[in-house]
């Protein structure tokens, strides 16, 4: 698991650590009984302050993703992983399909993403007091 | 993974200088080359931050590193390192120093300069020096006069991390450095503080990256420190509120808005950089701002009353001082 | 605030550290004067065997002296002059260079150059550190100045030696060589290295002072040659002489290897006076005139060869001590400087 700090999003770097993680989780990367890096790997490769690291690590562990063991590192606890986003599930294949339909018609990268993020907040829509 | 002493303190801490804030400055004044650089100056660095020093040319960074290396002392006031008298014989093999001209000896070759390190510092760890010469590509047979300016750093780099110290005190560290060994030093950097816990003091004038690496800046400007805080707290202490004024000269702010370090008009749109604000009644919008943003505007506007930890803000309002903000602990 | 200082005295690879630091920082310097000390030391050992073979055949030559003897007599012969008379200028100017080639840059070119600093953040004290630099140059100092000072004091001993010699060869060694004033004293023996020694230290201690290059160079070189100007001034002071005294005007005879500081006149009262003024005229007319003025006999004043070596030994007890003060001045300064 590697982190990819973008040095000039408005994102918070714990936070991009933080959702990067669960990115990782949710696509199956990271499994129950897995190592996250350790901090200090984490900013060797980032060059980002290892507070980052900690209060990202932090924030997983509240979250009950991760568990810190003392003097060990820190660990999966749970999996983000639901059944269709795996690779080669229904889920994922019927969204593949689409995505070849969509290229096949001629929609850009942008109108894809446009389309993908309206009917994402119709479906799913965003908590209130979302931050 | 919780930042420990490291085995360089280990040794060395007696309890006074175990628990001494890295740098503790009260009443602190410098000259400058042409009258006080800094006045009157009280400020405090945690141990184990990551400091970003920051502040115009001639503002006292490098005379604040010359006096907390034990060089010269302080004009006026006192300044405390690691809780000793700096340059004393208790802390001088505790703190690494890198000066702006990188002094080393220009007729040595690389691991000559390295040897020397690894004679005079009780506490040296040779595998971390030769791992920042390695990642510069600096050669260990090169005599030091003949290298850039970057690779001159390097090694001067390698040095004050050899010896391991509790402290470290960088004077623009990155200046002279290309993209990629940036990137490589800052890593090598944080990994110390992540591994032991090492106090890092980095003077440096380059602000949009300052949120990532550091979590504690110092602000100085025309003679005052203007912020002594964690990263954090500053950014969330201060927030952008826009006004929406009916007429362009109409009276723009109320005046219970919090403490205002910047304001802006633009035809009816009035924006006001406020730190602590009280009430946003009448606001049309608040929002929060980078750490750059925040740092520019105090830069813009230095008679803005500082933010400094550990210290009551005169003119701040005492009711309401933002408990709210929770000061993030380590 | 009494902290224990953290720093432990220096280690055995501190120390090393120190002194290669030391080394290394004027290392072209140090290998110049080794370099230099040992040809001037092999010219100085060939120089010996020039001066004693010359005297040698010059007795030979000249079995009864100046007195009586072929014109070639007259002239001293070539190695004698290079060792009595050509070799002094330099020797003499020794010091100066040594105080302002070796002795002022050993601080100020640091201190100039700012590298000081790299020293100063490392885990030694600054006391330490200048201790080392003055011990290795004052090592070098003092070996290139060993070598260079033990054929020279070979030359005097056998110059003085040779004038105590009987027959033909003593003979040779009084007329070729001379007058003796001890002017050789702070070039020989124990002395040789003290005078050296304490030129470095001079321009050590001046160039910690000023931290400039040029301006400690140019100082150094001047309160160097004032301090060697001073000793010499004061050197004939230093001990009792022996006054001689005879009931005539005539002078008494010389002792041979002596320093022969004064001469002048005795009075009744037994005061002693350089000159008097009586015109040159007959032997008669100058006694009667000596007369007239109380004059009743001449006087020479002397240190007498046994005090050479007491007097040198006092030449380098006060060379040293002044060396032990001005290192205290370095020692002291150092920690109290303050620098960019």
């Amino acid at each position: 698991m590697e982190y990819r700090i973008e040095r000039h999003s408005g994102v918070a770097p714990y936070q991009q650590i933080v959702q990067q993680t669960k990115q990782a989780l949710r696509l199956g990367q990271l499994l129950p009984g897995d190592k996250l890096p350790s901090a200090s790997a984490v900013v060797a490769a980032a060059a980002v302050n290892p507070n980052t690291v900690l209060k990202a690590y932090r924030e997983l562990e509240r979250e009950g993703l991760v568990d810190t063991r003392q003097g060990r590192g820190t660990f999966v606890r749970a999996s983000l992983a639901q059944p269709g986003t795996q690779a080669g599930s229904p889920l994922r294949d019927g969204l593949r399909v689409w995505m070849a339909t969509a290229r096949a018609d001629g929609l850009e990268r942008e109108d894809v993403a446009a389309l993908l993020a309206a009917e994402l907040d119709v479906f799913f829509p965003r908590p209130v007091d979302a931050r | 993974m919780t930042p420990s002493s490291g085995p360089a303190s280990a040794h060395h801490g007696d309890d006074a200088s175990a628990t001494a804030p890295a740098l503790e400055a009260v009443g602190l004044g410098l000259h400058g080359r042409d009258g006080w650089a800094l006045r009157d100056g009280s400020f405090t660095v945690p141990r184990g931050r990551v400091v970003g020093l920051v502040g115009p040319n001639g503002a006292g960074k490098s005379s604040l590193v010359a006096v907390a290396a034990g060089l010269r002392p302080a004009d006026a006031g006192v300044l405390r390192v690691l809780g000793h008298v700096p340059g004393s014989p208790a802390v001088l093999p505790r703190i690494g120093t890198l000066f702006q001209d990188r002094p080393l000896e220009r007729r040595f070759t690389v691991a000559e300069t390295l040897r020397l390190g690894r004679d005079l510092n009780p506490n040296w760890n040779d595998a971390a020096a030769r791992a920042i010469v390695d990642n510069c590509d600096v050669p260990l047979k090169a005599r030091v006069g003949r290298l850039s300016t970057g690779q001159r750093t390097c090694v001067a780099l390698a040095l004050a991390l050899g010896k391991q110290p509790d402290l470290l005190l960088l004077d623009e560290p990155m200046a002279d450095l290309d993209p990629q060994r940036r990137r490589a030093l800052t890593g090598a950097l944080m990994t110390r503080a992540a591994e032991h816990g090492t106090t890092i003091v980095m003077s440096t004038h380059t602000l949009s990256e300052l949120h990532l690496v550091c979590d504690y800046v110092l602000l100085t400007a025309r003679g005052r420190i203007l912020i002594a805080d964690d990263t954090e707290f500053v950014q969330a202490a201060h927030s952008l509120i826009t006004y929406t004024c009916p007429a362009p000269a109409a009276p723009s702010l109320p005046p219970q808005a919090g403490t205002v370090i910047e304001t802006r008009r633009s035809g009816r749109v009035h924006t006001a950089l406020v730190c602590f604000p009280l009430s946003t009644e009448g606001a049309a919008s608040t929002s929060s701002l980078s750490l750059e943003e925040i740092l520019l505007a105090y830069l813009r506007n230095p008679q803005a009353s500082p933010l400094i930890a550990g210290s009551t803000r005169d003119d701040a309002p005492s009711a309401g001082t933002p408990d709210s903000h929770e000061r993030p602990t380590q | 605030m009494n902290t224990r200082p953290r720093i432990p005295r220096p280690t055995v690879r501190t120390a090393a550290g120190l002194a290669r630091l030391a080394w290394h920082q004027h290392r072209t310097a140090h290998r110049t004067v080794l370099a230099l000390a040992v040809l001037a030391a092999a010219w100085a050992l060939w120089e010996h065997h020039q001066l004693v073979t010359a005297v040698e055949h010059w007795a030979t030559t000249c079995p009864n002296g100046l007195t009586d003897s072929p014109p070639v007599c007259d002239h001293t012969p070539g190695a004698v002059r290079t060792v009595m008379e050509q070799a002094h200028p330099p020797l003499r100017y020794l010091p100066v260079a040594v105080g302002a080639l070796l002795g002022a840059p050993l601080f100020a070119q640091t201190l100039q150059d700012g590298t000081h600093r790299l020293a100063w953040t490392q885990s030694v004290s600054r006391r330490q550190w200048a201790v080392a630099k003055l011990c290795v140059t004052g090592g070098v100092t003092a070996l290139a100045a060993l070598l260079l000072t033990a054929p020279v004091t070979w030359w005097w001993y056998t110059i003085r030696h040779g004038r105590t010699a009987t027959g033909p060869i003593g003979t040779a060694w009084r007329d070729s060589t001379p007058q003796s004033d001890w002017s050789y004293l702070p070039y020989t023996g124990p002395a040789g290295v003290a005078h050296l020694l304490l030129a470095l230290t001079t321009g050590a201690a001046l160039g910690l002072l000023l931290r400039r290059v040029l301006s400690a160079v140019a100082l150094s070189a001047a309160v160097t040659l004032a301090l060697q100007t001073g000793l010499e001034q004061l050197r004939p002071h230093l001990l009792t002489p022996t006054i001689e005294r005879t009931s005539s005007v005539v002078f008494p005879n010389r002792t041979t290897n002596a320093w022969h500081l004064d001469q002048g006149y005795t009075h009744a009262d037994g005061s002693l006076t350089e000159t008097y003024n009586c015109p040159p005229g007959s032997w008669e007319a100058v006694q009667r005139c000596a007369r007239s003025q109380h004059i009743t006999g001449s006087y020479i004043r002397n240190l007498d060869p046994q005090q050479f070596l007491p007097l040198q030994w006092l030449d380098t007890a006060i060379c040293l001590t002044v060396i032990a003060l001005l290192a205290t001045f370095c020692l002291v300064h150092v920690r109290r400087m303050k620098t960019r």
